[in-house]
C-alpha cells in the first residue's frame, strides 16, 4: 500500500472535523456574491425591462426596477406568437438531442479512451477536425442532404445531426473517461465482464458529474440554437422559441417590450433547469481512487 | 515533491496481459470499437464528411452559389493573399484569441477554485455566472451597445469620474477587438466555470487532504495535485476554446451588422461576407480551408504537447 | 470464456439496436404526427399551392398570415407565407441551392443585381403589361424600381412591396428646451425650413447639452446630403456624378462640417436603423433620421414628436432623398409560376398594399393613390409628408449595388471616410465614385 492511499484513508477519517469561520471566508463570500451579481446584471436588466413600459426601457438615467410595472409586453408577445407550440417544439428537440447525444458520444468516447484499435488517433483527429470548419460554410451542402432525406421543415433536420454527431461531446467524455483509473475495469474484464457491462455498470455511473455538465450545455445549446432552425424550418407551426423571439426584432426597428418579454420567457426556464440540475454536479461523486 | 509521481506510480501498476492473447484481443477490440463508435460514425459520414468535402472542393473552384462550379486551381488562394483586408482580419482574429482564451480560462479556473470553498452558497453564485449563457443575443447586444456607447455608458462616466479618459469602445480601432473579447469572456465564463468545477469535483477532496497531510503548501497543492488532476479538462477547454475563438463571428455581426470596419473584422466574418453577401463561395471556402489548416496545426501541437503535461489516470 | 463472448456480442447488438431504434423512434414521432395533423400545405384550392418568403417586422407576420388567407380565396390556391426571422441571405441561398425556394420571395437591394445576373429571378414585365395584372407599372413612383432592372436597363425583376422615405423625426420637447422656438414642421409649413434653420436648431441643441442627430454609414443616412442642396447623385445612365456637381459638394461639405462641430454625431457601423434609436426613445436626441418604421415604438413615448422632410435650399421644397425599399421577385424555377405571378400582382396592387399596411403603421405604400395609409391615426401630425417625400425620392442607386462586392464595400468605405477627420467633400466624392463607377 502506497503512502498516498494510506494518506487518503487517514484523510477520510479526519474529514468531518470542523473548521472555525475565518474572516477570509467572509471576504470570499462578499467577493463571489458581488461578481455573481455583476455577471447576472444584464440578465436581470432584461427580466426587469420586460415589465417596463417602452419609454422606461430607454430612460436616461436608466431605472433598474420598473417604476410602473406592466405585463403589456407579455400580452403582445403571447398575442403575436404561439409560445406554447414553440415551447413544445424546443423542449422536444432539446430533450431528444440531449438524451441521444449523451449516449452516443459517451459510447464513442469510451471507444477512444479505452479500446486500443488501429487508427484510433487518426479517427479522433478527424472528429476534432470537424470542429474547425465554420458551420456557416457547410450549410448549403447540409441543406441539400436534408432535402434528399426529406427532412426540410421537420424537427428531424435538427435532431438527427446533433444526436448522431458531437465532436465536442465525444472529446469531453473521452477526457473524463481517460481520467478514471483503469484498475477496476481491468479486474472486471479479467473476470469475464463484457465491455458493454463495464461501460454501463462501471464507467457510466462514474461519469455522473461530467454527463450532467455536458447534458446541461447540450440542452442549452439546442434550446438557444438559432441558425439551424432558421435555415431548416419554414412553417411557423414547427418554429422553435428563438425563431419566435426573433419575430419581434424587425429588419429596422424592434418591438422592444415584447422582445424583452419573449427573451425572458425563453431564458427563465433555462435558469430554473440549471438550478435544479446543478445539484448533480455538486453532489457528484468523486471519480478518483478514493472510491476503493 | 513526489506526490504526482506517486499518483502515476500507483496508476501504472496495471496487470500485464499474457502475450498470446494479444492478437485475438486486437480483433475483438476492433469489433468492440466499431460497435461503440457506430452511431457517431453514421453521423460523421452522413452529416459531416459530405459537406466538408464539398467545402474543400469549392476552395479550388469558382462558384457563386448558383449553377455549376468551375475549376479555379489556386486562384482563390492568390486572391486571398492579394487582399490586404484578410491579413488585417487574421491579425484581429489572433488578437481576439490571445485576449479571450487565456482571459476566460484563467478567470474561470480561479473562480472555480474559490467557489469550491463557498459551501452551500456555491449554487447561488454559480447561477449568477451562468446567467450570461442563457441571456439572449438580442439582450446581450442591447445592453452592451448601451455599455459601449460613450455618450451614455455608466462605465465611461465611472472612468471619467476618476480621471481616466474614457474610450469610444466600438469606434476606436484600438478598442474594438478588446471590447469584443470582454463580451466573449463575460459570456463564456459560466460555461468554463461549470466545466472546471465538474473537473475539480471529480478529483475529490481525498487527494488534496492527503497532500495536506504530506505537508504541502497551498501553492504546492495547486501546482502538483490540482492542476495535474484536472489537466484533461484544461486540455479540452484550451483546444475547444481556441477553435471557438478563431471562429468568432456573431459578436461582430450583432454589434456592427454587415458593414463592420476593417479593424473589427475576423476571418469567419470575412468568410460569411464573401459567401453570402458577395457570392464568392470559392474564396470563402479557400479562406475556411486556410483557417482549418491553422487550427489543425494548433490543435495538433496541443495534442502532441499533452504528453508532457496532461495527466490521465491510466 | 466463450459464454461471456457470446453474451457480450448479444449485449452489444442489443445496445446498438435499442439505441438506434430509440433515437429514430423518438425523433420520428412528431414528424409523423405533424404529417397526419394536416398542417402540410397543398390541400385546398384547385390552383394548387403557392408560397412566398419575406423578412417580417414585428406585427407584420400576423398581418401577412391574414393576407395569405385572403389571397388564397382570391386566387383560388393555397397561399402560404414563410417568415424568415434572421439571416435572410443565408436561408434564401440555401433554399435556392437545394431547389426548395418559395415561388416568390423578397429581394433586398444588395442582392438584386446578382439574382438577375444568375437568372434566379424571372422578368415580370410581360405579366405587368398583360391584361391579367391587378397593378400597372405606372402606378409606382419611377424612382422606386430602377434598381430592379437588369444591368443593361431592360426587364423588371422585382416590384417594391412598400417603402420608407428618409425623413427627420424630431423631439419637440428637446427642441423647445434648447430654445428652438418653432419646430421644423412649422418652419416647413411656413417655407423657412432651409439648411440655415437646420444648422441653427442643431447648434442650439448642442448648446443645451443634448445630441442633435446621429448618423450611420448606411446610404439612407448620408446620400441626402448630396441631393438635398439640389445636387445630382447620378445621371440618366445611372453613373454616379456628384463629384462634379457643385451643389452636391456644398451639401457634403455641410455634412462634414456638422460632424466636425459636433452638431451631428457619426455613430459608425451599427445594425440598420439603430444608430439613434435608443437615444431618441430616451429623449436625449433631437432628430432621428429614419423611416416610418419608427412609428410603432414611438406611439408609447411621453414626449411630443413629429416629422419634417430634410431641408431644402428654398425652405419650402421637398428634395429628392433616399427611400428604403425591398422588392418581391418571382423565383425563376417557381413550381407554380402562374399562381406566383398572381400572388405578386395582388401583393403590390393598391388593394393588396392597403390590406397589408393598414393598422400596422411601419411603412409607406409603394404605389400612388394610397396616401391615406401614411396619415392613419393622425400620427405623426405631418404624416402626409411621407407621401410627398416618396413621390420625389429615389431608391438605392443602381451604381451602388451593380455588383455584390460594391454593395458590401460601399458602407465600409463610407465608414472609413467619415471617421477620417481629413476627409473633404472632394476626397469623399472621389473615393466613392472610384469604388462604384469602377
Amino acid at each position: 500500500m502506497s503512502t498516498l492511499t494510506r494518506n487518503i484513508a487517514r484523510s477520510q477519517e479526519t474529514r468531518t472535523r470542523r473548521r472555525p469561520v475565518r474572516p477570509g471566508k467572509i471576504i470570499l463570500h462578499l467577493a463571489l456574491a458581488a461578481c455573481a451579481a455583476l455577471m447576472a446584471l444584464p440578465f436581470l436588466w432584461m427580466m426587469f425591462s420586460s415589465f417596463k413600459p417602452l419609454d422606461e426601457i430607454f430612460r436616461q438615467p436608466p431605472t433598474f426596477l420598473p417604476e410602473a410595472w406592466t405585463t403589456g409586453g407579455y400580452e403582445t408577445a403571447f398575442a403575436g406568437a404561439d409560445f406554447v407550440r414553440g415551447f413544445w417544439n424546443s423542449t422536444y428537440i432539446a430533450v431528444t438531442v440531449t438524451v441521444v447525444s449523451l449516449l452516443t458520444s459517451t459510447m464513442a468516447a469510451y471507444a477512444f479512451a479505452r479500446i486500443d484499435f488501429r487508427g484510433s488517433k487518426h479517427l479522433f483527429m478527424v472528429f476534432l477536425a470537424t470542429m474547425m470548419i465554420p458551420a456557416q460554410l457547410t450549410i448549403i451542402p447540409l441543406y441539400i442532404i436534408m432535402g434528399w432525406l426529406g427532412w426540410i421543415d421537420t424537427p428531424l433536420s435538427l435532431i438527427m445531426p446533433a444526436s448522431l454527431f458531437s465532436a465536442f461531446g465525444v472529446f469531453l467524455m473521452r477526457q473524463y473517461i481517460k481520467g478514471i483509473p483503469r484498475e477496476l475495469e481491468e479486474a472486471a474484464e479479467l473476470d469475464g465482464a463484457s465491455r458493454f457491462r463495464v461501460f454501463t455498470t462501471m464507467i457510466l455511473p462514474l461519469l455522473r458529474t461530467p454527463l450532467t455538465a455536458l447534458g446541461i450545455f447540450t440542452f442549452l445549446g439546442q434550446w438557444n440554437n438559432f441558425f439551424g432552425p432558421l435555415i431548416f424550418l419554414n412553417s411557423d407551426a414547427n418554429f422553435t422559441l428563438p425563431l419566435l423571439v426573433n419575430q419581434f426584432k424587425g429588419q429596422y426597428g424592434a418591438d422592444w417590450t415584447s422582445l424583452m418579454s419573449a427573451t425572458t420567457l425563453v431564458a427563465a426556464p433555462l435558469l430554473i433547469i440549471f438550478a435544479v440540475a446543478q445539484r448533480q454536479i455538486v453532489d457528484g461523486i468523486a471519480l478518483s481512487g478514493s472510491k476503493s | 515533491m513526489s506526490l504526482d509521481t506517486q499518483i502515476r506510480a500507483s496508476a501504472d501498476a496495471v496487470p500485464v496481459q499474457p502475450r498470446r492473447k494479444v492478437s485475438r484481443r486486437h480483433r475483438k477490440d476492433a469489433i468492440a470499437a466499431l460497435v461503440f463508435l457506430s452511431p457517431q460514425l453514421v453521423g460523421l459520414i452522413v452529416f459531416m464528411i459530405g459537406p466538408l468535402v464539398f467545402a474543400l472542393y469549392l476552395a479550388f473552384s469558382h462558384w457563386d452559389g448558383f449553377g455549376a462550379a468551375t475549376f479555379a486551381g489556386l486562384s482563390n488562394f492568390t486572391e486571398l493573399f492579394e487582399n490586404p483586408r484578410i491579413q488585417r482580419s487574421a491579425i484581429n482574429t489572433v488578437w481576439f484569441t490571445v485576449l479571450q482564451v487565456p482571459g476566460v480560462m484563467i478567470t474561470a479556473f480561479l473562480f472555480a477554485l474559490f467557489m469550491q470553498k463557498a459551501g452551500k452558497m456555491t449554487n447561488v453564485y454559480r447561477l449568477g455566472f451562468v446567467a450570461p449563457v442563457v441571456t439572449s443575443s438580442v439582450a446581450v447586444a442591447t445592453i452592451w451597445l448601451y455599455l459601449f456607447n460613450p455618450e451614455i455608458s455608466p462605465i465611461n462616466s465611472a472612468l471619467r469620474s476618476v480621471g481616466i479618459p474614457a474610450p469610444n469602445w466600438l469606434q476606436d480601432p484600438a478598442f474594438i477587438i478588446p471590447s469584443f473579447a470582454v463580451v466573449a469572456i463575460w459570456q463564456g465564463l459560466g460555461y468554463q466555470l461549470v466545466m472546471f468545477m465538474a473537473g475539480l469535483q471529480s478529483i475529490g477532496a481525498s487527494y488534496l487532504e492527503a497532500a495536506e497531510l504530506d505537508g504541502c503548501s497551498a501553492w504546492q497543492k495547486l501546482w502538483h495535485v490540482t492542476v495535474p488532476l484536472i489537466s484533461p479538462t484544461i486540455l479540452f477547454l484550451s483546444i475547444t476554446s481556441i477553435i471557438g475563438s478563431f471562429q468568432v463571428f456573431d459578436y461582430i455581426y450583432v454589434f456592427m451588422d454587415s458593414s463592420a470596419p476593417d479593424e473589427a473584422r475576423t476571418i469567419v466574418y470575412e468568410i460569411v461576407q464573401m459567401a453570402f453577401r458577395e457570392f464568392n463561395f470559392g474564396a470563402a471556402s479557400a479562406l475556411a480551408f486556410l483557417l482549418f489548416l491553422v487550427l489543425l496545426g494548433v490543435t495538433g501541437l496541443q495534442m502532441a504537447a499533452q504528453k508532457r503535461w496532461v495527466h490521465y489516470a491510466e | 470464456m466463450s459464454d461471456s463472448l457470446l453474451s457480450r456480442t448479444v449485449d452489444r447488438r442489443a445496445l446498438l439496436r435499442t439505441g438506434m431504434l430509440g433515437a429514430l423512434g423518438l425523433a420520428a414521432a412528431p414528424a409523423l404526427a405533424a404529417c397526419g395533423g394536416g398542417s402540410a400545405p397543398g390541400g385546398s384550392g384547385s390552383g394548387g399551392s403557392v408560397s412566398w418568403a419575406a423578412w417580417a417586422n414585428p406585427g407584420e407576420g400576423e398581418r401577412y398570415k391574414k393576407f395569405a388567407a385572403e389571397l388564397s380565396k382570391k386566387i383560388n390556391a393555397k397561399v402560404s407565407f414563410q417568415a424568415v426571422v434572421g439571416d435572410y441571405e443565408a436561408k434564401l441561398l440555401s433554399q435556392l441551392a437545394g431547389g426548395a425556394a418559395p415561388d416568390a420571395f423578397y429581394v433586398g437591394d444588395g442582392q438584386m443585381a446578382k439574382f438577375i445576373a444568375s437568372k434566379q429571378v424571372a422578368d415580370l414585365s410581360d405579366y405587368l403589361s398583360g391584361g391579367e395584372s391587378p397593378v400597372k407599372l405606372d402606378e409606382f413612383p419611377e424612382g422606386l424600381y430602377q434598381w430592379c432592372k437588369a444591368a443593361d436597363g431592360t426587364g423588371l425583376y422585382g416590384l417594391p412591396v412598400d417603402c420608407n422615405p428618409s425623413v427627420l423625426w424630431f423631439n419637440k420637447d428637446v427642441l423647445a428646451s434648447a430654445g428652438v422656438s418653432s419646430d421644423p414642421a412649422q418652419l416647413f409649413d411656413g417655407g423657412a425650413w432651409d439648411f440655415g434653420a437646420f444648422t441653427d436648431a442643431l447648434d442650439k441643441v448642442r448648446g443645451s447639452g443634448k445630441k442633435g442627430l446621429i448618423l450611420s454609414n448606411w446610404w439612407f443616412n448620408w446620400a441626402w446630403a448630396v441631393t438635398a442642396f439640389g445636387g445630382k447623385l447620378q445621371d440618366e445612365s445611372g453613373k454616379i456624378v456628384f463629384a462634379d456637381d457643385p451643389k452636391a459638394q456644398e451639401g457634403l461639405a455641410w455634412l462634414l462640417e456638422q460632424f466636425k462641430s459636433g452638431n451631428i454625431t457619426y455613430a459608425g457601423s451599427l445594425p440598420k436603423g439603430q444608430s439613434g434609436d435608443a437615444l431618441f426613445l430616451a429623449g436625449q436626441l433631437a432628430f432621428n433620421n429614419v423611416g416610418r418604421w419608427a412609428l410603432p415604438t414611438l406611439k408609447s413615448v411621453k414626449f411630443g414628436y413629429d416629422i419634417a422632410p430634410l431641408p431644402s435650399p428654398t425652405g419650402k421644397d421637398i428634395m429628392p432623398v433616399p427611400v428604403a425599399t425591398a422588392a418581391i421577385a418571382l423565383n425563376a424555377k417557381a413550381k407554380n409560376r402562374e399562381k406566383a405571378l398572381e400572388l405578386i400582382g395582388n401583393y403590390v396592387s393598391k388593394e393588396g398594399q392597403q390590406f397589408r399596411l393598414s393598422g400596422g403603421g411601419n411603412a409607406v405604400a409603394s404605389v400612388k393613390g394610397l396616401d391615406g395609409l401614411a396619415t392613419e391615426g393622425g400620427v405623426p401630425a405631418h404624416g402626409k409628408l411621407f407621401n410627398d417625400v416618396v413621390a420625389k425620392g429615389f431608391a438605392m442607386p443602381n451604381a451602388f449595388v451593380s455588383n455584390a462586392k460594391t454593395a458590401t464595400e460601399l458602407p465600409t468605405l463610407v465608414d472609413k471616410l467619415f471617421k477620417n477627420p481629413s476627409t473633404t467633400a472632394a476626397s469623399f466624392s472621389e473615393a466613392v465614385t472610384k469604388l462604384v463607377n469602377g
